[in-house]
């Protein structure tokens, strides 16, 4: 058919629509205020078939379907067998409706988005009420009977998905009547759609015993085996790509796929209809073994994770639902934040694109449009990603729950007397963070028990109760996480630690004097210190607090201390939510990418190369009347600097208020989210990068870890004197 | 997607045919290449098949399922491994329900059963490598048993 | 081609030398990609590679077994394995063939310039030696 011909059909069958739309409107109408007569139904009746036939010459699937159904129930209505009522009414309106929104999309040409599939199975339904078996188009399975209405089970299932946003389709396939081994096209249908969802019901009742069966070396009966086959499945693709899905088999020779209606049935099982929707107590369901790592399953609340694509789903009966909490696969849900990374790139570029445009084109309205849905497209996807990180989230119970036997072990060996108090175990981390924190926290426990709390005896001695006292604790402050751990020790002696640090050379007399009590406490922090006179067994595996300290900093977190002798000592770790994604600032040294986390950038300078001045062999530049040490990141990397020529440099000033730096880069090149990806396990841990991202180019850019790049610096200045 | 249309509606597809028996592979070349596809290479067992594979990077296999020195299902699952993407058509003879499974199991995109239909044959050749076929009623002949 | 039922076999090339890798380790083989270098990272490992969306590393048994890095050619590729729960890239010079051994040999103290403990055996194959290489040992430490 060639175009001008093809658009003069179309032409044609829009106009007609119009028409049969215009008088099924008036004749519904009319059947509402009069009631039923035959010059009504009769013309409703004709304009369905004719629309029936018009939409199936010009290949409109959706419209045929449709019209055919009203014409059935029409026809029915015709001939006495069904009643007039108002829901049959109102099913014609609703018809009416999705007639319309057909034509609409028909004439944009860009598609067919309505999902017609409900409002066909409720005129059928409707259908079903008349005393006759109405005829039914060929591809119709046996057992219409809709199984799951009597079956509570079923339908509590159905329920549940559907509330937990799943689609749940009624899927109906015909194998050609000579196929060959049909229980294993049956098994093989029933497997391909277990990867698309959860498969709720099969029909004939069974598929999956047989399936199991079959694992056992049963043979079954071939001749028996039904060529008609029925699956309710939830999942959450279009009904579309389930049969597409199922087309792609051999032997099939129809598919109908028809989503279940969401709706409150009359009739439907009591105790199903009135199972109220518990809400999830935090932490009711433990996640299992991710501490360990190796494991498949994490817990999510509010079901606002992706389904398990194995048949094993936990779907509780409808009269005992208690958590609302579903089983996720790890890697489902690391998918799920990928495509979520990719989103936040993507926006942000679009965002740039968006700001450029404007600048260029700053009267034009489409601009304007384009600036203003992207906009909108970032404040959803900035709500999609907290979702998705929540999803992430654990109870550190996970990681707590260790500790207390932990803690037991260390006392009974080390002949302490300890009294645990654990708090916030509800406390939600990301999945990463509660891996990471565990060996610091360890470590501090392990201190705490060897080295703070006294043995019973001393402690009776100073009057104080024989069970040290030993408290964990978490708790959510803003947009951090905060972890305490506190004994009621014989916390830690400044002086004694002063004395310490000069004796090793960490420090000189004069800089001692210019510290304050809380600033002797952190020296704790410095490589090569420990206050214990004997590395015992228990804590002598590098029990030195700049590890500690590290392994937090790399988290983007900080370590504070706070300690009273006679009374005890507190370590405070604040931790970020998250770090899957973060902002991150794109430089480039010489011709490689970096990213250096926004959270630890102070500000961005740029200063002539003259500023930067050498005081005792050290590279500075002042900043706002402040000495700031300088750093070349590609001395760091041992990248050659290249001889770019530049009046500026471009300088970014990181750390904390107390420790700054500047970093020396070729070139700032922008910043966006990015999404952290480790660098795995064999790569290992490396001096000044947590990690590396995947840029929009497809390029691999390395995060920066600044904490690293201050120990390296450290070592090199101590180095050199 | 590999393969060449030449005609509207066609890809031509580079296949393998896998089989112990030559005469199921002369037969299945025969309706391969009368439909206008391209056989690329045979293979008699399933440790040739793998090293085939390898060298001539079909666009789709047809993988009998017993064969010596390493069956279809083994077969299929090295190849699978070595290339995820690998497309493999099982052909069984009946009775072997419960190895098709398995072959399906270990990375097989569909099967078809033996005495080969030659029309049922060609359409899941074509579904396999991604053509959407609607289901018609195709009374195909038969065109050799075993 | 002589195939007797044994295990199969990848044949590559590193410099003039044919070695073996174990079929069931292969988890996929790539051409040769950009590598982005790690600093400070142990030395055969020359950096990161993006796998579909994954962080790949990619480690060069040149180096490994102390021969000179030679560049790239079309025919350089990188066989993805299994190690340890990760995947590990190795770059090779060619990849040949699969291949089955009539006979294997345990490895002597030295093969060639390279120490025996890197291997697992010596394979037989219709046109010569292969050296069948111990993945454990040459990507551990």
């Amino acid at each position: 058919m060639d175009s001008s011909f093809a658009s003069e059909m179309a032409g044609l069958f829009l106009e007609e629509v119009e028409d049969q739309l215009h008088i099924m409107e008036q004749e519904i109408l009319r059947l509402e205020r009069d009631g039923a007569s035959d010059e009504t139904v009769q013309n409703l009746f004709r304009a369905a078939h004719t629309l029936k036939g018009s939409s199936a010459v010009m290949g409109f699937d959706e419209m045929k379907r449709l019209t055919h159904e009203m014409e059935h129930v029409l026809d029915q209505v015709r001939n006495r067998r069904l009643g007039v009522s108002t829901k049959l009414v109102d099913l014609l309106f609703q018809c009416l409706d999705h007639l319309r929104t057909l034509k609409e999309q028909f004439m944009a040409g860009s598609g067919i988005f309505v999902e017609i599939g409900a409002i066909v199975h409720e005129l059928r339904n409707y259908a079903f009420g008349s005393e006759d078996q109405p005829e039914r188009p060929k591809e119709a399975a046996n057992g219409e009977a809709v199984l799951c209405m009597e079956d509570p089970e079923t339908w509590a299932k159905v329920r549940n998905a559907q509330d937990q946003g799943f689609s749940v389709y009624d899927i109906q396939v015909r194998l050609v009547p000579d196929c060959p081994m049909k229980s294993v096209r049956a098994w093989m249908i029933g497997h391909r759609l277990r990867s698309l969802g959860e498969m709720l019901l099969t029909h004939p009742p069974g598929l999956e015993e047989l399936e199991d069966a079959e694992e056992n070396g049963t043979v079954f009966d071939e001749e028996s085996w039904p060529s008609e086959l029925r699956y309710l499945l939830a999942c959450q693709t279009t009904a579309l790509h389930v049969e597409e899905t199922l087309l792609t088999i051999s032997d099939v020779a129809g598919v109908r796929v028809t989503p279940f209606p969401v709706w409150q049935r009359e009739g439907a099982p009591v105790s199903a209809a009135a199972a109220p929707a518990v809400g999830a107590p935090a932490g009711a369901a433990p996640a299992d073994g991710s501490a360990a790592g190796g494991a498949s399953g994490a817990s999510a609340h509010e079901g606002t994770g992706a389904a398990n694509g194995g048949g094993a789903g936990a779907v509780p009966a409808a009269e005992k639902r208690k958590a609302r909490t579903i089983r996720v696969d790890v890697e489902r849900l690391e998918h799920l934040m990928n495509l979520v990374g990719e989103l936040v790139i993507d926006q942000t570029r679009i965002h740039q694109v968006g700001s450029v445009l404007h600048h260029l084109y700053a009267a034009d309205e489409t601009v304007d449009e384009l600036v203003q849905v992207s906009d909108h497209l970032a404040r959803v996807i900035g709500e999609l990603q907290e979702s998705v990180m929540k999803v992430r989230m654990l109870p550190i119970d996970q990681l707590f729950s260790r500790f207390p036997r932990m803690v037991r072990d260390l006392a009974q060996s080390l002949n302490k007397e300890i009294d645990l108090v654990i708090e916030g175990r509800e406390t939600e981390l990301d999945r990463t963070v509660i891996e990471e924190i565990g060996d610091p926290l360890i470590h501090l426990i392990r201190n705490a028990i060897d080295h703070g709390i006294e043995p019973a005896e001393e402690r009776k001695r100073k009057g104080k109760p024989a069970k040290g006292r030993l408290r964990i604790a978490a708790a959510h402050e803003e947009n951090q996480v905060v972890i305490t751990v506190e004994d009621d020790g014989a916390g830690i002696d400044v002086d004694k630690i002063k004395h310490s640090a000069l004796r090793k050379g960490l420090i000189s007399e004069e800089e001692l004097k210019k510290l304050s009590d809380p600033e002797a406490l952190r020296l704790i922090f410095l490589p090569g210190f420990s206050t214990a006179s004997s590395v015992t067994d228990i804590s002598g595996r590098g029990v030195g607090m700049d590890i500690v300290r590290a392994h937090i900093e790399k988290l983007s977190g900080v370590i504070d201390i706070d300690s009273r002798p006679g009374e005890g000592t507190r370590f405070t770790i604040k931790l970020p939510l998250t770090l899957a994604i973060i902002t991150g600032l794109l430089i480039r040294l010489s011709d490689r990418m970096f990213v250096v986390p926004m959270s630890s950038v102070m500000e961005i300078v740029r200063v002539p190369p003259e500023a930067i001045q050498t005081i005792k062999g050290d590279a500075v530049v002042v900043i706002r009347e402040q000495v700031v040490p300088v750093v070349w990141l590609h001395d760091v990397f041992r990248i050659p600097r290249m001889r770019e020529t530049k009046r500026q440099l471009p300088i970014i000033v990181v750390g904390t208020a107390d420790k700054r730096m500047a970093l020396v880069v070729d070139e700032l090149v922008g910043n966006q989210e990015i999404v952290v990806k480790s660098l795995g396990s064999y790569v290992g841990k490396i001096n000044g990068i947590s990690g590396a991202t995947i840029l929009g180019d497809g390029q691999v850019a390395l995060i920066l870890e600044v904490g690293g790049i201050g120990r390296w610096r450290e070592m090199r200045a101590g180095r050199a004197s | 997607m590999a393969g060449n249309a030449s005609r509207a509606g066609f890809v031509k597809l580079r296949v393998m045919i896998v089989d112990d028996a030559a005469f199921m592979r002369m037969v299945l070349r025969r309706i391969l290449e009368s439909a206008g596809h391209e056989v690329v290479g045979e293979a008699a067992d399933g440790n040739e098949a793998v090293e085939k594979y390898v060298e001539l990077k079909p666009d789709l296999v047809t993988m009998d399922i017993t064969m010596p020195n390493k069956d279809g299902i083994e077969a299929t699952r090295v190849i699978r491994a070595i290339d995820p993407n690998a497309k493999i058509l099982m052909t069984s003879a009946m009775g072997q329900e419960a190895m098709v499974k398995q072959a399906v199991l270990s990375g097989a995109y569909d099967f078809v059963v033996k005495p080969v239909d030659e029309e049922r044959f060609l359409r899941a050749v074509a579904k396999v490598c991604g053509e959407r076929i609607m289901p018609s009623q195709g009374s195909g002949h038969v065109v050799a048993g075993q | 081609m002589a195939s007797l039922g044994r295990e199969q076999y990848v044949e590559v090339v590193i410099g003039k030398e044919r070695y073996a890798l174990k079929i069931y380790d292969i988890h996929e083989i790539i051409k040769m990609q950009p590598v982005t270098e790690i600093p400070n990272s142990k030395p055969h490992v020359k950096g990161v590679i993006n796998l579909r969306g994954k962080i790949v590393p990619i480690v060069s048994l040149r180096h490994r077994f102390g021969l000179p890095e030679e560049p790239y050619t079309k025919s350089t590729r990188i066989v993805v394995v299994n190690h340890a729960d990760e995947m590990v890239g190795i770059v090779v010079d060619r990849v040949n063939r699969v291949v089955t051994f009539s006979d294997i040999q345990p490895p002597p103290e030295r093969v060639g310039s390279v120490h025996g403990s890197y291997f697992s055996g010596i394979g037989t194959t219709d046109d010569g030696l292969v050296s069948i290489l111990k993945l454990d040992q040459i990507l551990s430490e």
